[in-house]
């Protein structure tokens, strides 16, 4: 798999909300937002609709932030690696991501962060805004 | 495999009850629209729309959740304190994909809470909760609250407003900036048990049968629709748009339906009039369209909408033709929890009542001119706070008893119900047969055909309709097959969760019984034939038809139209003289009962209920 950077740009988001269903879907063989990768919040204040993912960061804080080393960068790909082995919900990772795009589920007991679906993002053919998509 | 259970919740005991859905239900009726009619026709019979008898039922639809088209969407059913007989109400947004999620496909909620209540929702959990706290709030600022005071962004909330409270006949359920459960007064009887709101948050996978495949189909399908012209451009006009082909087609008509439409002055209300508000589109959830647009009002705050109704009800009819107004109107209407149609149906009534001198300036405290963008504005809060003139139009169609009879002949309505989305039924005939037969009264969506307005070729219709369908709008030929045919597909469509916008509505060439069959047999790993798939549309609108018989409203002589319909013709446009001849009008009836398998006086013949094996 090769590094896949990908844009968010809130404007253009309609908070349809398939990226998170598709990314679901993929990993998880079932609709679950809870348990996406991606994510939409709503600001209603503003009315827009903003993508969360991973931006693949160089020096990723959250990475930095693991006190118990448990999330790592690969090197080639820039996708942030969890091992759920060592990880114990501190949520130091998900207060340094600057994207907001590293989450914990207290009821999947899970840290969910894009891993880019092992080269074809599951998400991007359901963004026909262009809301999320390739950087150029 | 998809959760389904069903939740009854009684408000006056406090007990909550939960049990599976039975597969024989969701078979033969799907789910939403259809299971809860089910429900109403075999489990509770006709009481007081506002009496704590009157059950209020939540259904997600079959395939509510997954990738679809437009599979954000559920209904909401009681008997209608705005029409005194059937009520439904479909709703998008996020709330039914979350309830799905919390493990519950349809709430069934009875009684009356002693005190405001809200209903919190978590995993296979359901909590009567205090509201007092929120009670008076509107509906932005309620579920703002309650996103607060729970710590979760995620949570969906349907909620109702100060009008819901007050018992204003149509006050509506919203969930978002602006999604509503609008029609039929659903908020008046929500709040006529005290329920100030319902908060979900699901956490559960909605499993399915062929989750790879699913997620490939759906990938095909959503990038087809894409490039479809007709879903592009509703995706960036939105449903103003259809403003323009009504105005120039001749059946956008103003002044309560006494003028004819709006020539040239009418461009001030065209789609692009929404350019300088617009900050661009949203959607719900899992849509195709992304019809609603995301707005902003100087010196106001933002919003969602407004959807052609407002256009036609407000700009047109009460020809205030200044969408900044139109825009606020339906920013205070979502905000207080109130239907737009038959708001603005309800206020150009009392503008023509003053125009005609039957009330005066006592009354109303202002003068009613048309084109008074400010005087509308005025009367929705009056009508939300039921004060002065606003108190008495807040009845809905049952105003008529606190005002002098000759108002009769003005008021709007069909079954009881003011007249729905999509005016124009004297010019476009298949419009008009269908607000007179549509189960919930006057409400055209039940079965808009619309297609005959788009000048296809004849041979397209008939391979379409299965029958000759003329394609000239103004003509009454094959009209009874076409509004029983679109009856049927909308049946399916909403039991299934999905959107009309993303069915034969605006194209003929749109997703139906083919592409649903192919996503349930992906979902759930049923083969339901196209013929299933219909017969299943055949049973719910037919149990529909029983349940207005049992109201008794259900007889051929319900099924009319206003008055004016049948004797005033349009006065100007390219449409002027049409009106709709009662010969044709019965000879429709004639034929539309006849393929439904209803007998000649409108009510479901035995062989045709035995056929459909309703209960």
């Amino acid at each position: 798999m090769n590094r896949i950077e990908l844009q968010t740009n809130a404007p253009l988001c309609t908070g349809c909300r398939l990226c998170e269903v598709a990314c679901s879907l993929f990993h998880r063989d079932a609709v679950n937002p809870e348990g996406a990768r991606v994510w939409i919040a709503e600001d209603w204040d503003s009315s827009l609709y903003q993508p969360h993912i991973c931006q693949l960061c160089d020096d990723p804080d959250c990475v930095l932030a693991c006190p118990l080393e448990a999330l790592s960068q690969d090197p080639d790909t820039g996708v942030i690696r969890v091992d759920a082995g060592l990880c114990n919900a501190c949520l130091a990772c998900v207060e340094a991501c600057p994207h907001n795009a590293i989450r914990w589920s207290e009821a999947l007991s899970e840290l969910l962060v894009c891993d880019r679906c092992g080269g074809e993002p599951a998400c991007l053919p359901f963004c026909h805004r262009g809301a999320l998509r390739p950087a150029p | 495999m998809l959760h389904h259970k069903i939740a009854y919740i009684d408000l006056s005991t406090g007990v909550v009850g939960a049990e599976p859905l039975p597969r024989e239900w969701r078979r033969r009726y799907l789910g939403a629209r259809g299971i809860n009619m089910f429900l109403l026709h075999s489990r509770y019979p006709p009481v007081d729309p506002l009496s704590p008898q009157n059950p209020l039922i939540f259904g997600c639809g079959l395939l509510t959740g997954l990738p679809g088209f437009g599979s954000g969407r559920m209904n909401v059913t009681a008997y209608s304190p705005a029409s005194g007989n059937l009520g439904d109400s479909n709703v998008g947004g996020h709330f039914g994909p979350e309830l799905r999620f919390a493990g519950y496909d349809q709430l069934v909620v009875t009684g009356r809470s002693p005190n405001p209540a809200y209903l919190l929702i978590t995993d296979n959990k359901i909590e009567i909760r205090d509201a007092s706290h929120l009670w008076g709030m509107n509906t932005l600022e309620t579920q703002q609250a309650l996103r607060r005071e729970l710590r979760h962004d995620g949570l969906r909330v349907l909620t109702i407003g100060p009008a819901g409270e007050r018992g204003v006949r149509m006050a509506s359920i919203i969930t978002g900036p602006k999604d509503a459960a609008g029609r039929f007064g659903m908020g008046a009887v929500m709040g006529s048990k005290n329920l100030k709101a319902i908060a979900v948050k699901g956490t559960q996978d909605l499993t399915v049968a062929h989750p790879r495949e699913l997620l490939a189909h759906s990938r095909e399908q959503y990038q087809a629709l894409w490039k479809r012209k007709w879903i592009q451009t509703l995706g960036h006009l939105g449903t103003p748009l259809l403003v323009a082909p009504a105005n120039e087609g001749g059946w956008l008509l103003s002044r309560n339906d006494q003028s004819g439409p709006l020539g040239e002055r009418g461009r001030a209300i065209y789609a692009d009039s929404m350019e300088p508000f617009s900050l661009g589109m949203a959607s719900c959830f899992g849509c195709t369209v992304h019809c609603r647009h995301r707005h902003r009002v100087k010196g106001g705050p933002h919003g969602e909408g407004p959807e052609y109704s407002v256009f036609a009800w407000m700009g047109a009819n009460l020809e205030v033709l200044d969408t900044e107004y139109i825009i606020r109107a339906s920013d205070l209407l979502n905000d207080y929890g109130m239907d737009v149609m038959d708001t603005m149906v309800v206020i150009a009534f009392a503008f023509e009542l003053y125009q005609r001198g039957i009330i005066s300036r006592s009354l109303t405290g202002t003068p009613l001119e048309w084109g008074d963008g400010e005087a509308v504005l005025t009367l929705i809060h009056q009508m939300a706070h039921r004060e002065g003139l606003g108190d008495i139009l807040a009845e809905g169609s049952y105003c008529l008893n606190r005002l002098p009879p000759e108002a009769e002949p003005y008021l709007m309505r069909v079954r009881n119900a003011l007249l729905g989305p999509a005016p124009g039924g004297r010019v476009v005939k298949s419009f008009g047969m269908g607000h007179a037969v549509a189960t919930i009264g006057g409400h055209l969506h039940r079965n808009r055909p619309g297609v005959d307005v788009l000048h296809l070729p004849p041979q397209v219709l008939e391979d379409l309709y299965g029958g000759s369908v003329s394609n000239d709008y103004r003509s009454y030929e094959g009209k009874a097959r076409m509004v029983w045919w679109h009856e049927l597909l909308y049946a399916v469509c909403d039991s299934l969760g999905f959107c009309r916008f993303q069915t034969v509505f605006n194209s003929p060439n749109a997703p139906q019984y083919p592409e649903y069959r192919e996503m349930i047999r992906l979902a759930l790993d049923w083969d339901m034939s196209v013929e299933e798939l219909r017969e299943c549309g055949e049973r719910i609108c037919t149990t529909e038809r029983l349940l207005l018989g049992r109201i008794g409203v259900g007889g051929r002589e319900h099924d009319t139209l206003p008055r004016r319909w049948f004797e005033e013709p349009v006065s100007e446009g390219p449409c002027k003289g049409e009106l709709i001849e009662r010969p044709q009008f019965e000879k429709f009836l004639d034929e539309y009962y006849a393929i439904h398998g209803w007998d000649p006086d409108g009510y479901p013949t035995p062989e045709t209920v035995a056929r459909l094996g309703i209960e």
